[in-house]
């Protein structure tokens, strides 16, 4: 037989072509790699290693399962992992308050997003006809219904809240309240890019939708300079740090949005992806060893620290793209998008584009060089009378230091990787110099502002207005949400079990009447027999036996009832020939009114408690409920579903089982697995049933 | 409250329902019937009994504690299934004797007759079992 009950689910139905040639992998494999041993070194002293480091692994695991994924739902089941365990991790020092505050938050903003992507992506495998990504890129190609705005604008919703994009930004600096490890890995190379990265991969369906297009351009472009602008006026180096993360992921999905750009976006994630979580460990090292992360403290501090001078220096290097370093390559490819995307001679994205650069230099300039060079004495400059010993800050494990070096390594590495297969229109080259040119000199120039006459590094910025416009926002619906929360659980699990009830069965009438109606052309209507005199007997029969089993005020009276009833009902079986169904309904009935009288024996008689409106309001209830459930068994018998699987079993019942009988040959041989099953659930059944009946016993006997 | 004439009728029908629960349980593959409802028919016949002589003593008629019956129920339908295995056949094929000594032996009997057998032991010993507990209240 060629049907299986279950689909069978094997690693090639999960990830299809995305297993091979995946560059996502093997960079998520490496962060994690790296970012473990980064963590062990972190943590050694902390209490918490074994909650971190565990959950570090886990989160790489369902990073890489997600970048993999090629079926829709299992993409956005490995999304929600990330999503969990980063607010998790987030939380790690859950004894402050400020800490809890941003993993809710998190959670709660990914999260809602995540249910706009499910139905974004439900939408999509709908309208595709299929849920693998592969065939969906392969085949699919929008057009102007209106579906399609519904589509891309509710996967965009997804895409924009867990890439922490223009109007949702606020979550992602606030997230930096987790350990280094954390922050660096997961709120800078890999969690946040999972948006873009959705946005890259989604790109050959989506490319020429305008909506798409402008999302991304327009709230990537405005992500981008409210990143490089925020960080400009941070102190706190991590929070600078989030802030550039933030601009970097911008321009990502500025370019991500088409096949022409995901080559760029694509470099970009992993140049970003190398230099940013080298900068987020290099900080992490810094505040563990000088105990503070404020960019003016620790010029102070850092004097004779070259390690850390050293690397800080390359790492400059490395993040503001020049040559050698895979962020150069990506640069060039920025470029020559840029070209496409815009004239070359139309000047003011050029411009735009050149300022963002010059102040992205600068504020890598801002995290990287200045807190280790002290060129000019700040206002606010530590009291030098501090002894030498604490300024030589705690020794840090030398782990912690091989890291980020390793980390700048491969940028170079990479580099090398994909400088090979460049392929670079050439009659640019002019504009790659001035672009360079105009940006560096430019980046001079706000550094020579933030050097001479920009001294305050404490105290207030103009920035935290809109960090505290957000988190108001913030407070504000979530206050809004609990407070429908908890008028809807009042309404709906208000503590009664009768309100249960009706809700439960008013649910399902709704779900099985909706889905008899939608599926009703399945359902041809056979014509209705003669009626005979003696069926309309026994249906009265049973009507009445109905009636009196809920009018009546004793509980015998209503069993016997609801006995006669089964009876009827078998009477009709037997009409209806199926002799073994009538036979073992009326040996059932039988038996259950007998158990039945046993256990209610001892009960008193019916009283009534309810009003009269009350039990009309039930009887309506009970009635729709009723009637779905005569349609839905009226409808069964006309479904013309799966008639293979009943011929298949006549037609082998005799030549493979030597029976007549195909009811009894399937429960004892053709699924003779299931019946041993239903016989041993029978006897678990009635063997606790045995002992619950004992413990009463004996509890009366003491 | 011994009813003359309930324990007059019992005495007359209890032979006769457990043989048609037997009979309906032997001729389940080839016509209606089968383990299930033969033991229903029979536990139906044991509650019979109890209403009449008081549901303790159905123990006395069964020989021995319903839960037993369960248990040897449940362990023929298992080993049923294990005889495929003496053959080299998955577990649970069925094995007819007439199949394998065709010309020796005439009789159509095979596993699932087995397989039956423990399926209408279990039912008895559940229901029996519920039974008797509830009376023992």
């Amino acid at each position: 037989m060629g049907y299986s009950f279950l689909p069978k689910f094997t690693f090639e139905d999960i990830t299809g072509s995305r297993f091979e040639h995946n560059p996502w992998l093997s960079f998520v494999l490496l962060i994690t790699a790296v970012t473990l041993i980064y963590a062990w070194g972190y943590l050694q002293e902390s209490k918490k290693k074994y909650y971190v480091l565990p959950l570090l692994a886990v989160f790489g695991l369902s990073m890489a399962g997600f970048v993999i994924s090629n079926h829709l739902l299992w993409l956005y089941f490995f999304w929600e992992c990330t999503s969990i365990f980063s607010f998790l991790l987030i939380g790690t020092n859950h004894e402050s308050e400020g800490s809890r505050k941003s993993a809710v938050q998190a959670l709660f903003v990914t999260g809602s997003g995540g249910l706009f992507l499910l139905i974004g992506l439900m939408l999509l495998g709908r309208e595709s006809g299929s849920f693998h990504l592969d065939y969906i890129i392969k085949y699919i190609a929008v057009d102007d219904r209106p579906i399609w705005y519904w589509i891309i604008g509710f996967i965009f919703i997804g895409i924009a809240t867990k890439s922490a994009l223009f109007p949702i930004q606020g979550w992602l600096p606030n997230a930096m309240v987790a350990p280094a490890p954390v922050s660096g890995f997961l709120h800078s190379a890999t969690l946040v890019k999972a948006g873009v990265i959705l946005l890259i991969t989604l790109a050959p369906v989506f490319q020429h939708h305008p909506l798409w297009i402008y999302l991304s351009v327009i709230l990537g472009g405005l992500t981008a300079w409210y990143g490089a602008l925020m960080a400009f006026m941070q102190t706190d180096l991590k929070r600078a740090l989030a802030y550039t993360t933030s601009a970097t992921i911008g321009v990502i999905a500025f370019l991500g949005w088409s096949e022409s750009g995901a080559r760029a976006a694509l470099l970009w994630v992993l140049a970003h992806g190398l230099y940013k979580s080298a900068a987020f460990y290099l900080t992490g090292i810094i505040e563990k060893k000088y105990k503070t992360r404020n960019i003016a403290e620790l010029q102070e501090l850092t004097m004779g620290d070259t390690t850390n001078k050293f690397l800080a220096s390359l790492l400059f290097y490395c993040s503001i793209g020049m040559p050698m370093t895979v962020a150069y390559i990506g640069k060039k490819y920025f470029i020559q998008f840029h070209v496409q995307l815009f004239d070359e001679y139309d000047y003011l994205p050029w411009i735009i584009s050149i300022a963002w650069q010059s102040l992205m230099i600068a504020n890598y300039y801002r995290i990287l060089i200045k807190p280790f060079y002290h060129l000019v004495p700040t206002e606010n400059s530590i009291d030098s009378d501090e002894d030498a010993e604490e300024k030589e800050g705690v020794e840090v494990p030398k782990i912690m230091q091989v890291v980020p070096m390793a980390l700048i390594l491969t940028t170079f590495l990479a580099n090398l990787r994909f400088s090979q297969n460049i392929e670079l229109h050439h009659t640019n080259l002019g504009i790659w110099e001035h672009w360079t040119i105009g940006a560096f000199s430019l980046g001079v120039v706000l550094i020579c502002y933030d050097v001479f006459i920009r001294k305050r590094e404490i105290g207030s910025h103009p920035g935290e207005f809109f960090e505290r416009v957000w988190d108001r926002g913030f407070e504000f619906k979530l206050r809004n949400i609990e407070r429908v929360a908890r008028v809807q659980t009042n309404i709906i699990q208000n503590g009664h079990l009768r309100y249960y009830l009706t809700v439960f069965i008013l649910a399902t009438a709704a779900l099985l009447g909706g889905s008899i109606v939608n599926y009703s052309e399945y359902f041809i209507r056979k014509p209705v027999t003669e009626i005979l005199l003696y069926e309309v007997i026994i249906v009265i029969l049973m009507i009445i036996a109905a009636l009196k089993s809920i009018l009546t005020l004793s509980r015998m009276a209503s069993i016997v009832a609801l006995g006669a009833v089964g009876m009827s009902c078998s009477a009709l079986y037997l009409f209806y020939s199926a002799p073994d169904l009538a036979m073992t309904q009326f040996l059932t009935d039988t038996l259950i009114v007998i158990v039945m009288a046993l256990v209610f024996y001892d009960l008193p008689r019916y009283s009534i408690l309810s009003t009269k409106a009350e039990r009309i309001r039930d009887g309506i209830v009970a009635g729709i409920f009723g009637a779905v459930m005569s349609v839905l068994v009226l409808s069964v018998t006309d479904a013309q579903m799966y008639t293979d699987v009943m011929d298949s079993m006549l037609s082998r019942s005799i030549p493979e089982a030597h029976g007549h009988n195909v009811v009894n040959v399937i429960l004892a041989d053709f699924r003779a697995f299931d019946t041993m099953g239903e016989i041993t659930v029978l006897a678990t059944a009635a063997i606790g049933m045995y002992g619950l009946l004992r413990i009463r016993v004996k509890k009366e006997d003491k | 409250m011994r009813s003359i004439v309930l324990i007059s009728i019992t005495r007359l029908m209890m032979p006769l329902l457990l043989m048609v629960s037997i009979f309906l349980l032997l001729r389940g593959h080839d016509a209606p019937g089968g383990g299930f409802i033969g033991g229903l028919m029979a536990s139906a016949a044991f509650c019979l009994y109890g209403l009449a002589f008081g549901f303790q003593r159905i123990k006395s008629v069964l020989h021995t504690d319903p839960r037993v019956v369960l248990g040897v129920g449940l362990l023929t339908s298992l080993c049923s299934g294990f005889l495929a295995y003496v053959i080299g056949k998955p577990f649970l094929t069925a094995i007819w004797l007439d199949e394998i000594f065709s010309g020796m032996i005439n009789i159509h009997v095979g596993t699932p007759l087995f397989f039956d057998i423990g399926v209408y032991l279990v039912v008895v010993g559940m229901v029996t079992g519920i039974v008797i507990a509830h009376a023992e209240d």
